[in-house]
Parts: structure tokens; C-alpha cells; sequence
């Protein structure tokens, strides 16, 4: 049993010493996972449901001329079918009004959604849409970005002038003027490709009916709450009558945002009063799921001789694809974020996300700021080896510092980036290893840094406002139960949760669990993105924590007849200032409810970060805490293959606090694994507008044996942000974003070949050694 | 000639072991394994991730060794012995398989998807090289055909390797 | 449309007879790795299935009278595991190994990678540098043919599924002058089909070290796999050293011409089965020692 001098004394300039967090702590849903018993939204069967199948456009630009049902509707089995005719034609979308139900003029991308079709059986309802025959008329396309930004294009919306979805500006200080009094000017141009987030999990909804008009989806997803309003406008009902559960997730990484697969199961339910599965298959989820933005991006950086950053412009031509989900603000993102990473003095940044017929883009962990850290840190990656620079000590030179307030106006509370890269660079070895000697044999070996920044929430994600809030139930058997309507998409944000809130209380965590995400009860949460999780929901629950605690603590006083000052709670015991047994915490909450009519107590939370809309000028503090990280990279490359193999990898990241350290590491090696597949073979490739590799065999994600022969050294510093719960930031996305830039400097330092554009394929590392 | 009993409608009757229960069954000649174990059976464990082959989400242990159970035709279960993710543990929380405690204690599990068939694979392996001493590379291959977005396979390897340390040591004991 | 019975026999004569009760309208199915993942996407328009996977003589290895005999229902993983393919058919181990993934491996069968006929099935390249042989038993008949000689183009056999039965694969069992080795390149390291493969059997001289004999067996270079015949002869007689090789991978670049395909580009194969050559023979001859092999 643990004692008293364990328990957390704020402000008296004591050591923080935690029951609770810090520690590897094995997720609590482990169980149902590792025996087979977690439930995903593939796994639900209810009677009577029917099986839903999507006829997708075999065109990447069409007009709809017919669709006869007639012989698919004959289909034994078949219970409805649906096309634009049958749904209202009124237009939504998570940014931009460009989506419709099902469309009755025209099909935009290979891939396209054309009708749906709810049957008794998988294969009755893929054999009727086999069966639904649709007259097109082929269009001109358009695929590449920056050809469709040209006159003359073809127009996917004819009502617009041009392929322009959005375009994002800013301009802060003078960047001519900076640039004209630059010692160094460096210009170049870079491109990240389209991937895909790869959940093994595709994506799927269950659509049910409810009682009276209401609607249930199960759905596979990131944002429970927010696909509740965004589907509500799509079935143009009232949101309160929509219900979304969410049960155990199969990974996001971005994907599972608004899905036209869930509006259209929801459609078909409410049409045939059953209850309607629509799951991808994994070809669907290549083809018409939502990849990376893919980004042509160009830099041009000024710096003065000593090395400051005076200068950075930038110009991003990104695809959004054939509808809008949400890549203008991944584009404005990758326009912007990264010049709060360091102290720039002058920026001018412009987006254009552009439509092409191919695949609509969307979210993938970085966001757009993983896109621009390729091409930034393999900018300065270059003018150090131009110039005879330190890479670490530019970074150094110019990284944002605590307190820091950046030229947008972010204010960068904590920051442990300088102790990231001292610490990267003393774990590596990094000095030994560059002064290392000429390499013989035809395998070279090579090291590269990169740094990231991140935020941890973004305030202008969600218009109406950015925050979370929380309860924390404490039942009579003493288990406390954390509702939250944030999404455990596979992170371990459930578990982080649990953590914050038995610490916060007191409590063992092994009596905490968070409730799955069920809009009917759980608080309005906006869901897994913006790496906020931790800091924006882990705080709200914390304050419902806190909250708790001092209902808690005043019943016990009333119960116990002691002063609330003589009563420390720590790790689910009770002690009295004036008595040496403790009470345990489910002993005392079952006399406490014996006197309130056999009720639990409720704490509730809430928080509504200090962040605040841009203006204008794209100025404001967005986001409540900061992110840092530094990664190096080890590699060997084959100069007769071209291939590239990852030895070793270090990461150290500024997480504000540790919260779970188990959790912190496999998110940290997920998304070097990730970064390393991204920046070495995965690929979308496209053809005149059709995926050509929309499986596991093409698409090249890494498998266990393409994992580095050594090691990924995982470190976490604590710079303990002031409005992270216990001090916390987010780690999601901050291991990713500077993982493929990291790699490509290493190759350079390996063999002298930069590369560009991703991935960095052998056949590019052989192209650069031996042009032509 | 077992399983081919072709009654009327082309229904198949095949006998078979699974997690160590007995099973008598009609199935369709053209059934997945896959669809035998999740439709028929109601076991959830086993995922389609892919529906080829190339993802591993639906690894069983069919006659000792791993397979993709969505490109084996149900009707080869016939007379075989099959293990799913839910013969691993005794059924009960306390009753979890080595193997599955140290994927939890090793934080090899995250969203979970891939768990249940990374698991067989894992234990496959290890059944296979009992008595010899495993190397990382060794389960790196052991495991390459199974998928996972999520881990980067580091905390799955270490899991494999601590346990099969483990059950080294227990038999050194033992031996 | 799907099929309607599957049976599964457990003698060869049972096969044969099953093949002729069903006048074409049933296929031979092994391992059916293949098979099952093309009728999702492409229904196959068969009766019904005869799974040879229980018949024990298709599953064995043995060595006879010289030869090694691979029966057809043999998966990757037996050739992986077997000593005696390990000791005796290297470059068919190796080859069985590299493919897709250990499920793979223990479903997939040498027979039905063969009769699935593409060019850079793996088994196939090994097989072909063994300059193996393939025994057909059909309703009446019974023939050998060289495994080269099955491969009609992608997809296409000489063998077919509804009327012969592939039992076994041979090869002469090698003397100590003889040598074998596979080399492939792929884009990640499992689950992967290859960029280039080369299946290597080379045979040197009584005394001394001058190659006697060489087959190069490459893919995917063509339709079928290929015999790099003109780089062949070119080694013929020489001493292996790294000159020797620099040039043979060269040679070996200049004589095959693959297209462009979505792992890799014609230039970029070509590069890479240079590379190939070269370090197969490396590692065939053990000239660096260290145990190299490049997966």
C-alpha cells in the first residue's frame, strides 16, 4: 500500500513525483484486443441487416446521361437501390459546399460514387450493382494540379471560373526587402506524393434505425460528434436525432473523417427501416478513401552570413482531387505552421489547392505540416552543406525558444527543442559519426537531421471554437469512469485518459477506465486530430477530474467529520491527517452514497483554450500548447542497387509531460515506420486518372523485415507546458513530420544524391549518382 | 475421400477440429475459411483486411502452420485441426496465453486490429523453432506477413523475442 | 458463377480419375493461393475443384537414382525446411523463401507456382536453372517435359489444369563441382513480387577454377522466363574473378530486354540484373566469405 509521501504537493516546489503517470502502462482495452473479443464495426451483425455495395464511377470525368436499375433491382435479395434521383441534390461538405448525396450530372474521379445498393447478402448486392447499367459521357480530364491551374483546363465545377478550390495568403514583415538584403538566397523546389494511411481497419459504418425519426451509426471514425452534425446537414435532419457510437477503431491516421460510405448506409437504412452494413473492401478504400494532399512546393529562403533566418517564401500548388474534404486547410497549414517551428522574421507564403479528377485528399497525420518539413528541412539540410554550415547548429541558432512569441503571433509557452537536438545529437553520436572516415565497398552509410513543430489542437480546425470537455464518474464500488467524447482511434488516448483522471483524483488506475464514445451520453468532443488529444482532452478531463475531487473531498469530510485540509487522496486510498489507517476510496464513496440516495458523483470539466481565430493577416495564437521534436537518421545505401536501408534511428520529442511512456514509444516508432515508408517506396501512382496499385502487393508499406537492423531510440523530454493536463503536448503527428526529411539528408550524407521529390526510390539514388 | 459429400445444392459436409472443439458442418464448396470462422462460427478475431493474402488480418494455425484463412476454401478444414485467436486463452481474463500477456506488457498492441492474427503467426513460429534460440531477424521473418500501421513492429518483435527468452529459460529449468 | 463440388482425393489414381469423370468441366487445384484471390476479381467458370493437397505422394522429396523429385503439391515451406533441397537444390530453397510471406510459404505449392506460369515466378526461375524436369500424368499418358518448355507466356501453361496432373519436379542431384544460388531484388523485403529475379547453376571444371558449365535463368525479362544464353556462353571457360564478373554483368544487362512495368523501369531491371549476376555468382562461389545474400 502505497503512503502519503507519494501524493502530489503543487507549488511548494517539491519534485512531482506520480502514482499514475510517467510509467509504462500497458493500454487498458488491451484485453478485448489481444483475445479476439474487441469489437470493430466489421464485426457487428444485427437481425435483419443488410449488406450495402457502392457502383462507382469507371471514368475520371463524366456527364450521367441514364442509370437503368431496372435489371439489378430483379436481383434476389435486393431491397433498395439508390441513385441521384432518389436523394435531395442539396449541397454540403466539411469545407466547401462540393458534395452532394449521390451526384445526378456528373461523376469527378475514377472512383466516384454513382448509386448504392442494400441487399439481404455481400453477394447479392455486389451482383446487382454489376447489374446497374449507367449511360456516360466522357469528359476531359484533368489530373495534375498544376496543369489544372492552367487556361484551358477542364473545369470540374462549371460553375467556377477556374480548378481553384481555395487559396490561402499570407504575408508577415517585408520579404523583398528581407530577401534583397540576404548574404545567402536559396531556391528550391520540392514535391511530396500522394500515400495512403493504410489503417488495417477499412473504412465502415453500420447505419441502424432508431426509435421515433432517430438514427444510429456505428461508424469506424475520428470525429463522433462532428460527423454528427456534418451528416445531419447531409440528411438534412435534426443532429439530436442522430446517434453515433463508436466502438473500438482499427487505426485513422486521418482517413476517417466525413465518408460518403456512412451517409450513404445512413440513407439506405432510413429508406428500407433496416438496419445496413456498408464496409469497404480494400480495393475501395485505395481507391476512394482520402490520401495525403500530394504538394508541389517551392522555398526560397534568405539568410544572413552568420546564418539567421531572414527570409522564407514559399508557393504550394496541393491536389485537392475531385471534391473537398479538408485539404485547404491542410494546404494553409503547410503554407504556415512551420514558420512557428523557427524565428523567421519575414514570411510569404501562398496555397493554391487545386481540383484534379482523381481521388479527393485529405488529412494524414502531419497535415500539411509534414509536407512542408521535407521540403524545409531538406532546404537548410542543403544550404548547410553549401555553405559550410553546422545543420545542428543552425537549428539551434534559429529554433523558437520558451516564451517565444512567433510571427503569427503563436505564443510558444513550453519548449524543450535545443534539449531535443542536444540530446539527439549526444545519443547518435552524431559529431563521430559525420567526421567518420572514406567509406570502400559499394555500401555507404550516411546520417541526417530534422527538426518538427506541431501544435497540440488548431483553434480554426472547427469555426464555432476549439476546447473539450469531460465528465468523470465515480460510482459507489469506487471505479471512476471518464466520458469524453474524444476519440481512441488505436493511440491509447483512451488509456491516457484514465491515466490523467486517477491522477488528478488519486485514484488507482487499475479502478479508471474512459466509456466508449456514444453521442447520446458522452460530452461533444471534435474528435482525434491536430495532435490535441492529450493536451485539449486530457485537460478538460482533468479539470472534471479535479472537479470530482473536491466534490469528493467535501463528502468525505461530511462523512468522516474531518477538515478537507487534514484529507489526502493518493492511489485510491484515503488519509487522515490525524490517523495512520486509510480508508479505501470504494469504502468511503459506498457510505457517501448511502447517504445520497445511493448516487455517484459527477465531476465535470471543460476546456476552452485562450487560442483565438487569425485575423486578416493570418495572426493569432491557434493552438494551446506546442510540440517539438528532432530526429536522426541512420542509413546505408546500396550505390549498386540504389536501395536504402535504415540502421538506426533517433527520436527525442518535447511532450510537456509523460504521460504513458509506453504509448509515447509506439507512437514514436509507429511513426518512423510510417515516415520510413512514406519516404522510401509508398506510392500512389496514377494513371490518367485510375490507381494502378490499389493493394498491399503494389502499394509498398513496410513490413516487419523492412524495419532498421538496430534500433529506434525513442527519448521524452518535459518541458511541462502550463495548459497541458499535468503539463502534456501530443506526440501523434510530431513522430512523423520530420521523419521523411531526416532520411533524405541521410541518404545525402551517404552517397551526395538529394532527391527531391518523394519517395526516394533507388532508381532516383541511381539517377543522381550516374545522370543519364 | 472425406468432404465430399455433395449433397443437394452443392452443400459440402466437413468434420474438423477448432480450438480444440469438435465441428460437424454444411458448407458452401466455394466458402472461405474465413467465412466459416466469422459467419458461421461467430469468432470475430480473425479480420478481413485485404481479402488477398497480403495483409495477414486473417492468420490462422491450420494443422500447426499460419495461413491466410481468406484464400483457403473452408472445405479443406476437413479433418484438420484449426487454432483461432479465441483457442489461445482459456477463455477467461485470467487465463491469457504467455504470448498474450506479453503483447500487453510490452505495449505491442495498439489499435488492435492486426493483433489476433500477429499472434498466431507469432505463436506458429515459435511452435515451429521450440528448443532453438531465436534471433530478432529470425521473428522479423516469422512475422513478415503480417501487416500493422500502427506499432512499427518494435514493440511486436520485442514481445516475441522476451517471450520466447522466457520460455527458454522455463525449459532450461524444466531440462 | 462458382464452383459447386470440391473434392479433395487422396491417391493419384483418384485424381486421374476424377479428371476423366469430369471431362474438363473440373481444374486441379494445390495450394490455390493464386487461384483463390484471381476468382474474386475474375469468377472462374469451373465446376468443380480437385484439391491434390492430400495426396501423400505429391508431397513428398526425395532423392532417387540421382535425381531429386519434388512432388507438385510441395509447398515453399517444405523446399525452405527440407535438408536435403537446402544440400542439394540451394537455388530452390532460396527461391521458395523470397516468396510473399510465411502463410504464403505454407499454403503455396511449387506445382501450382509452376502451372500458374509467370515469368518471374520464383520456384519457376530456380527450377529452370536446374534445368529441371516437370512429370505430367494425364488420363492415358505420362510425359516429362522440361520446365522451360511449359511456359507458354503470362498465364499461359502447356500444362492444363483440367486434363494433366502435375506430380513431380526433377533435377540431377549436383557433384561437389557444382554450384547454386538465388539472387532477388524487390522493393521491400516480404510480401513482395520481385523487380528482377536470377536463378543461378553453375558447374566448374574437374581441376581448377574455369567454369565448365553456367545456366542463367532470369525474370522477368520476357514472357516466359529467360535464359540468359549469350552471357552464358561468354563465361564458358573463364576464371571467375571480379573482372570476369564486372564484364558477365554487364553482358548480361546489354542481352535482356525488359519492358517497363509498374516495379520498375526497363533501364532500371536491366541495371539491376547486372548487379544479380554478379553477386550471385559471388555468393554461389562463396568469393566474399561472409553470408552475404541480398533479400
Amino acid at each position: 500500500m502505497p503512503g502519503k509521501r507519494n501524493v502530489l504537493k503543487k507549488g511548494k516546489g517539491e519534485i512531482m513525483k506520480f502514482s499514475n503517470l510517467g510509467k509504462e502502462t500497458p493500454i487498458l482495452d488491451g484485453l478485448e484486443k489481444v483475445t479476439g473479443r474487441a469489437r470493430y464495426v466489421p464485426d457487428l451483425k444485427m437481425e435483419g441487416m443488410l449488406y450495402g455495395k457502392v457502383l462507382r464511377s469507371p471514368y475520371p470525368h463524366a456527364r450521367l446521361l441514364n442509370i437503368d436499375t431496372t435489371r439489378a433491382a430483379r436481383v434476389s435479395g435486393v431491397k433498395d437501390i439508390i441513385t441521384g434521383k432518389d436523394v435531395s441534390q442539396h449541397r454540403f461538405g466539411p469545407m466547401v459546399p462540393d458534395w452532394v448525396i449521390l451526384p445526378d450530372d456528373k461523376v469527378r474521379f475514377h472512383g466516384d460514387e454513382v448509386a448504392a445498393v442494400a441487399a439481404s447478402s455481400e453477394e447479392a448486392a455486389a451482383e446487382a450493382v454489376s447489374l446497374i447499367e449507367v449511360e456516360f459521357e466522357e469528359l476531359p480530364a484533368v489530373y495534375d494540379p498544376a496543369l489544372a491551374l492552367e487556361e484551358g483546363a477542364p473545369l470540374l465545377y462549371e460553375e467556377k471560373d477556374n480548378n481553384i478550390a481555395v487559396t490561402f495568403n499570407v504575408h508577415s514583415g517585408d520579404v523583398d526587402e528581407a530577401l534583397a538584403g540576404s548574404d545567402i538566397i536559396f531556391e528550391e523546389t520540392y514535391e511530396t506524393n500522394q500515400v495512403y494511411q493504410a489503417h488495417m481497419e477499412p473504412m465502415a459504418a453500420v447505419a441502424v434505425p432508431g426509435d421515433y425519426e432517430r438514427l444510429i451509426m456505428w461508424l469506424s471514425t475520428q470525429i463522433p460528434s462532428m460527423s454528427r452534425l456534418r451528416y445531419a446537414e447531409a440528411l438534412q435532419m435534426c443532429a439530436e436525432n442522430i446517434r453515433i457510437i463508436k466502438p473500438h477503431v482499427g487505426g485513422g491516421f486521418g482517413a476517417k473523417f466525413e465518408c460518403k460510405s456512412h451517409i450513404l448506409a445512413a440513407v439506405l437504412t432510413r429508406r428500407t427501416g433496416l438496419p445496413v452494413r456498408m464496409v469497404n473492401n480494400r480495393e475501395e478504400d485505395f481507391r476512394a478513401g482520402n490520401p495525403r494532399v500530394p504538394m508541389k512546393i517551392w522555398v526560397k529562403l534568405g539568410l544572413s552570413r552568420d546564418g539567421t533566418f531572414l527570409a522564407k517564401d514559399t508557393r504550394i500548388i496541393a491536389g485537392n482531387g475531385a471534391r473537398t474534404v479538408y485539404a485547404p486547410a491542410i494546404t494553409s497549414t503547410a503554407c504556415y505552421r512551420i514558420d512557428s517551428l523557427y524565428k523567421f522574421k519575414n514570411v510569404r507564403s501562398t496555397g493554391y489547392t487545386v481540383y484534379t479528377n482523381t481521388i479527393p485528399t485529405s488529412c494524414f497525420r502531419g497535415f500539411g505540416n509534414a509536407q512542408m518539413h521535407f521540403a524545409m528541412e531538406s532546404a537548410l539540410d542543403t544550404i548547410c552543406h553549401q555553405y559550410d554550415m553546422d545543420p545542428i547548429k543552425l537549428r539551434q541558432h534559429n529554433g523558437v525558444t520558451p516564451g517565444f512569441t512567433s510571427i503569427h503571433g503563436w505564443e510558444i509557452k513550453s519548449c524543450a527543442l535545443k534539449e531535443c537536438l542536444d540530446k539527439a545529437v549526444q545519443e547518435s553520436n552524431w559529431y563521430e559519426k559525420k567526421k567518420a572516415p572514406e567509406q570502400k565497398g559499394p555500401v555507404k552509410k550516411g546520417i541526417g537531421v530534422a527538426i518538427c513543430n506541431h501544435v497540440s489542437g488548431n483553434r480554426p480546425f472547427y469555426k464555432p471554437f476549439d476546447g473539450s470537455s469531460a465528465l468523470v464518474r465515480l460510482t459507489p464500488e469506487g471505479k471512476a469512469i471518464v466520458f469524453t467524447g474524444e476519440a481512441d482511434i488505436g493511440q491509447g488516448m483512451n488509456t491516457a485518459f484514465a491515466l490523467i483522471a486517477a491522477e488528478a483524483v488519486g485514484l488507482d488506475v487499475k479502478n479508471v477506465r474512459t466509456a466508449a464514445v456514444d453521442t447520446d451520453i458522452s460530452p461533444f468532443g471534435l474528435g482525434s486530430f491536430a495532435t490535441r488529444g492529450s493536451t485539449i482532452g486530457g485537460r478538460a478531463v482533468y479539470e472534471a477530474a479535479i472537479n470530482l475531487k473536491k466534490q469528493l473531498l467535501e463528502h468525505i469530510s461530511r462523512v468522516y467529520e474531518k477538515e478537507t485540509d487534514q484529507i489526502t487522496i493518493n492511489n485510491g486510498y484515503i488519509y487522515f491527517d490525524d490517523q495512520e489507517e486509510p480508508v479505501p476510496v470504494a469504502e468511503a464513496m459506498q457510505t457517501i452514497s448511502y447517504t445520497l440516495g445511493g448516487t455517484s458523483l459527477v465531476g465535470q470539466g471543460v476546456f476552452v483554450p485562450d487560442t483565438v481565430l487569425p485575423d486578416e493577416n493570418k495572426y493569432g495564437n491557434v493552438s494551446p500548447a506546442y510540440p517539438f521534436g528532432c530526429h536522426i537518421a541512420e542509413v546505408e545505401v546500396d550505390t549498386e542497387t540504389g536501395k536504402t536501408r535504415l540502421l538506426n534511428y533517433w527520436a527525442v520529442h518535447d511532450v510537456g509531460r509523460v504521460i504513458n511512456k509506453q504509448t509515447l514509444e509506439g507512437q514514436v516508432e509507429g511513426g518512423v515506420i510510417m515516415g520510413v515508408g512514406w519516404a522510401l517506396g509508398e506510392d500512389m501512382v496514377v494513371k490518367e486518372g485510375v490507381l494502378l496499385n490499389p493493394n498491399f502487393h503494389d502499394y509498398f508499406l513496410p513490413t516487419a523485415m523492412d524495419v532498421p537492423e538496430g534500433h529506434i531510440y525513442s527519448y521524452f523530454l518535459e518541458s511541462e507546458d502550463p495548459n497541458g493536463p499535468f503539463g502534456a503536448k501530443g506526440i501523434g503527428e510530431p513522430s512523423l513530420n520530420p521523419v521523411p526529411a531526416a532520411i533524405a539528408n541521410a541518404v545525402f550524407d551517404a552517397v551526395g544524391v538529394r532527391v527531391k521529390t518523394l519517395p526516394i526510390t533507388p532508381e532516383k539514388i541511381l539517377e543522381g549518382l550516374e545522370p543519364g | 475421400m472425406s468432404g465430399n459429400n455433395n449433397e443437394q445444392g452443392g452443400r459440402l459436409t466437413i468434420n474438423f477440429k477448432l480450438n480444440e472443439k469438435d465441428y460437424t458442418l454444411k458448407i458452401d464448396p466455394d466458402e472461405r475459411l474465413l467465412d466459416l470462422i466469422r459467419n458461421r462460427l461467430g469468432l470475430i478475431g480473425a479480420k478481413e483486411g485485404c481479402g488477398m493474402g497480403e495483409c495477414g488480418a486473417c492468420t490462422v494455425i491450420m494443422n500447426g502452420q499460419a495461413v491466410n484463412s481468406c484464400i483457403i476454401p473452408a472445405a479443406r478444414a476437413d479433418g484438420a485441426e484449426i487454432l483461432t485467436v479465441e483457442g489461445l486463452s482459456g477463455g477467461m481474463e485470467n487465463d491469457l496465453h504467455p504470448l498474450q500477456k506479453m503483447f500487453l506488457e510490452k505495449g505491442a498492441v495498439q489499435c488492435g486490429y492486426c493483433t489476433p492474427g500477429m499472434l498466431l503467426s507469432a505463436k506458429a513460429f515459435l511452435d515451429q523453432n521450440r528448443g532453438r534460440e531465436i534471433s530478432r531477424e529470425q521473428i522479423k521473418e516469422g512475422i513478415s506477413g503480417n501487416l500493422c500501421r500502427c506499432t512499427g513492429y518494435q514493440k511486436i518483435i520485442e514481445a516475441i523475442y522476451c517471450y520466447a527468452r522466457e520460455a527458454e529459460r522455463i525449459e532450461e529449468r524444466k531440462g | 458463377m462458382t464452383w459447386e463440388n470440391y473434392f479433395m482425393p487422396s491417391t493419384t489414381g483418384e485424381v486421374l480419375a476424377l479428371l476423366e469423370q469430369h471431362q474438363g468441366q473440373a481444374r486441379l487445384v494445390a495450394g490455390g493461393t493464386d487461384l483463390m484471390v484471381q476468382h474474386r476479381w475474375d469468377p472462374l467458370e469451373v465446376k468443380s475443384l480437385i484439391d491434390i493437397g492430400r495426396v501423400p505422394a505429391l508431397k513428398e522429396i526425395r532423392e532417387d537414382n540421382g535425381r531429386i523429385y519434388v512432388g507438385a503439391a510441395v509447398t515453399h515451406s517444405q523446399l525452405v525446411d527440407s535438408a536435403l533441397i537446402q544440400g542439394k537444390g540451394r537455388v530452390l530453397a532460396e527461391a521458395a523463401r523470397t516468396v510473399g510471406s510465411p502463410q504464403v510459404r505454407n499454403v503455396g505449392t511449387v506445382g501450382g507456382n509452376v502451372v500458374n506460369a509467370q515469368p518471374a515466378a520464383d520456384t519457376a526461375i530456380a527450377l529452370v536453372a536446374l534445368n529441371a524436369l516437370v512429370h505430367v500424368l494425364s488420363p492415358g499418358k505420362e510425359r516429362e517435359i522440361p520446365v522451360a518448355e511449359t511456359f507458354l507466356g503470362p498465364g499461359k501453361s502447356s500444362i492444363d489444369p483440367a486434363k494433366d496432373l502435375v506430380t513431380a519436379f526433377s533435377f540431377s542431384a549436383p557433384d561437389s563441382r557444382e554450384k547454386t544460388c538465388f539472387v532477388r531484388f524487390a522493393r521491400r523485403e516480404a510480401l513482395a513480387l520481385p523487380i528482377v529475379n536470377l536463378g543461378l547453376w553453375l558447374q566448374l571444371e574437374e581441376d581448377g577454377d574455369a567454369l565448365k558449365d553456367i545456366r542463367i535463368a532470369v525474370g522477368p525479362m520476357a514472357v516466359v522466363p529467360y535464359r540468359a544464353r549469350k552471357t552464358e556462353e561468354s563465361l564458358k571457360g573463364a576464371v571467375l574473378n571480379e573482372d570476369v564478373l564486372k564484364k558477365a554483368g554487364h553482358s548480361i544487362s546489354e542481352e535482356v530486354t525488359p519492358r517497363d512495368s509498374f516495379r520498375g523501369s526497363s533501364a532500371f531491371k536491366k541495371r539491376l540484373i547486372g548487379v544479380a549476376l554478379k553477386r550471385g555468382i559471388e555468393n554461389a562461389l562463396d568469393l566474399k566469405g561472409a553470408d552475404w545474400h541480398e533479400r
